[in-house]
């Protein structure tokens, strides 16, 4: 059999919930005291481990709330929905949220964890915070010297680290009561409104802060490119305090003019 | 066939550890004396942030070999050439002294298993392997080193011992080779091979790095786990393969259940002693 049609049975074998396994199995002779099922049923095991153990270390709350067991179960499948694309690790896991919002709907179990794919949203962008490209800090020397005329004009960057959220649970208290050794037994209250916050990288510290509906609507006006003139008109006597507030953060790293 | 230029950036020498997140702070703080350390090349290549930052610091400190994963090396998927140009910059820019890869494949199709999977010993698997290493060769513009793996699995398709299939592909591919001893007794455990005849029948000329690691035991078989001290029958193997090495650097791979810094430089010892016992000998022996 042609090496090609080898490494592809093998794959499928791995990312397949087992069956249909004849074919790749009648590749195989026994080795030593290990069956061609038993050779199959130990890279198994090791796919399975390692991405457990990744998709644990992303999601640590996700993984306390439900119990190693249950998220076990649950890495399994996802690891059959979402196999990985991608040689490097990290990048893992990013449909997990995705996967949740399924996985809620389909099980009564989960009806009363029906926060959980906001909390794996919260989880992933704190993981993929740490990795991102480094900015580099405002210039406000640069900013000084855009003619009056252009100011309009000005197109504020976001810091490459920067997430926006919104969410009807308080995912912020949920993810801190249960990212180390669980609070049993703690309840939460449903906030009247969403809560609106930020996930960015401060240095080489990853961190979050709540905002207020205006906040979150500002900086996603600054995300979609909107220039200096629209934000003001938008956000009126506000804006210029939050643009303060946005640089000192870190959140707003540079600009551009609109050509 | 092409001539590559050798890059040794810093000498490699003696017994270096694997460095592992768990003891970087540490390493960076304290600056132990250890003659060199390997990195997981696929863990330090963030674009940002403190892992390229980490990176620096112990390069900066240390003489630093890569050891990756991603390239999956056995595999019929094209080269993934964006990787590899990572890998490449990485190395240039921190006078990484070489990188070394695996005999068998990670990835297929676009999918990626982060796991060590092994082809069979074929004269297409040869080719295959010897044609994908030549690539990585010219790209990088120079030698790599290829580790032979331990393996569950035995296929039909196999018409090559491991040992004779290592030492073709190092022959007909001009590179070196890292050869880790544990693996070599993992596929005597599982395998049954005749791990002494395995060490006799290497190429010595072209072992360029030596891995110790430790096992798992489980029922029916043993895992390359990396998760243990190195075993009483692997330093004995240790012992026969330097016999026919000339001062080799050899490697503390421990990647699971990570014990202290402490404790990985008492491996690092005592292969340091198998080293100076054989010296001794040698010097004794030529009196």
């Amino acid at each position: 059999m042609p090496l090609a049609n080898i490494e592809q049975g093998f794959i499928e074998s791995l990312l397949q919930p087992q069956n249909n396994d004849e074919q790749f199995l009648s590749q195989l002779s026994v080795s030593g005291s290990l069956s061609p099922e038993k050779q199959l049923s130990i890279y198994r095991s090791n796919l399975n481990g390692a991405h457990q153990k990744v998709l644990g270390e992303i999601y640590p709350a996700c993984l306390n709330i439900l119990g190693e067991n249950y998220f076990h179960q649950l890495c399994r499948q996802y690891r059959f929905q979402y196999p990985s694309l991608h040689p490097d690790l990290n990048k893992y896991g990013g449909r997990f949220s995705e996967f949740l919002h399924y996985q809620v709907q389909l099980h009564d179990e989960l009806k009363e964890f029906n926060y959980l794919p906001d909390l794996a949203t919260f989880e992933w962008h704190w993981h993929t915070s740490h990795f991102t490209e480094n900015d580099t800090p405002f210039n406000f020397e640069d900013l000084q010297q855009v003619p009056l005329d252009q100011q309009p004009k000005i197109i504020f960057q976001l810091s490459k680290s920067l997430s926006l959220h919104l969410s009807v649970f308080p995912i912020l208290e949920i993810w801190q009561a249960n990212r180390g050794t669980p609070e049993t037994g703690q309840e939460f209250v449903l906030p009247e409104t969403a809560n609106y916050y930020t996930i960015y990288r401060s240095g080489y510290k990853t961190d979050f802060k709540s905002l207020n509906k205006t906040q979150h609507a500002a900086l996603t006006a600054i995300a979609g490119k909107d220039m200096l003139q629209q934000l003001s008109h938008a956000f009126a006597d506000d804006f210029q305090a939050y643009l303060v507030e946005f640089i000192q953060h870190g959140w707003i790293t540079g600009f551009t003019l609109q050509a | 066939m092409q001539e590559r230029q050798q890059q040794e950036q810093r000498p490699i020498s003696g017994v270096g550890i694997g460095l592992r997140s768990p003891h970087i702070d540490e390493i960076l703080a304290t600056q132990p004396q250890i003659p060199w350390l390997e990195l997981l090349a696929d863990n330090h290549m963030a674009a940002g942030g403190v892992i390229p930052a980490q990176l620096e610091a112990i390069c900066d400190l240390y003489p630093v070999t890569f050891h990756s994963v991603g390239l999956s090396l056995g595999s019929v998927d094209p080269l993934d050439l964006n990787y590899l140009g990572q890998l490449k910059d990485l190395m240039r820019q921190h006078q990484i002294s070489w990188l070394s890869e695996h005999l068998c494949f990670t990835s297929v199709d676009g999918f990626h298993s982060h796991d060590l999977l092994p082809i069979p010993y074929s004269e297409e698997s040869l080719r295959h392997m010897v044609g994908r290493i030549s690539q990585v060769q010219d790209f990088l513009g120079e030698r790599i080193l290829v580790e032979n793996v331990s393996s569950y699995m035995k296929f039909s398709e196999t018409v090559l011992d491991e040992v004779a299939f290592v030492r073709e592909v190092a022959t007909q591919a001009d590179c070196d080779l890292l050869i880790d001893v544990n693996n070599i007794f993992v596929n005597r455990l599982n395998q049954g091979i005749d791990a002494e005849a395995y060490i006799r029948q290497l190429p010595h000329d072209r072992i360029r790095e030596i891995h110790l690691a430790g096992y798992e035991q489980h029922e029916g078989f043993v895992l390359d786990a990396h998760n243990n001290p190195v075993s009483d029958p692997v330093w004995s193997l240790y012992q026969q393969l330097i016999q026919f090495t000339d001062n080799v650097p050899t490697l503390i791979e421990w990647d699971n259940d990570i014990p202290s810094l402490e404790r990985l430089m008492q491996e690092a010892h005592k292969a340091e002693t198998f080293n100076l016992q054989k010296s001794e000998i040698l010097t004794y022996a030529a009196r």
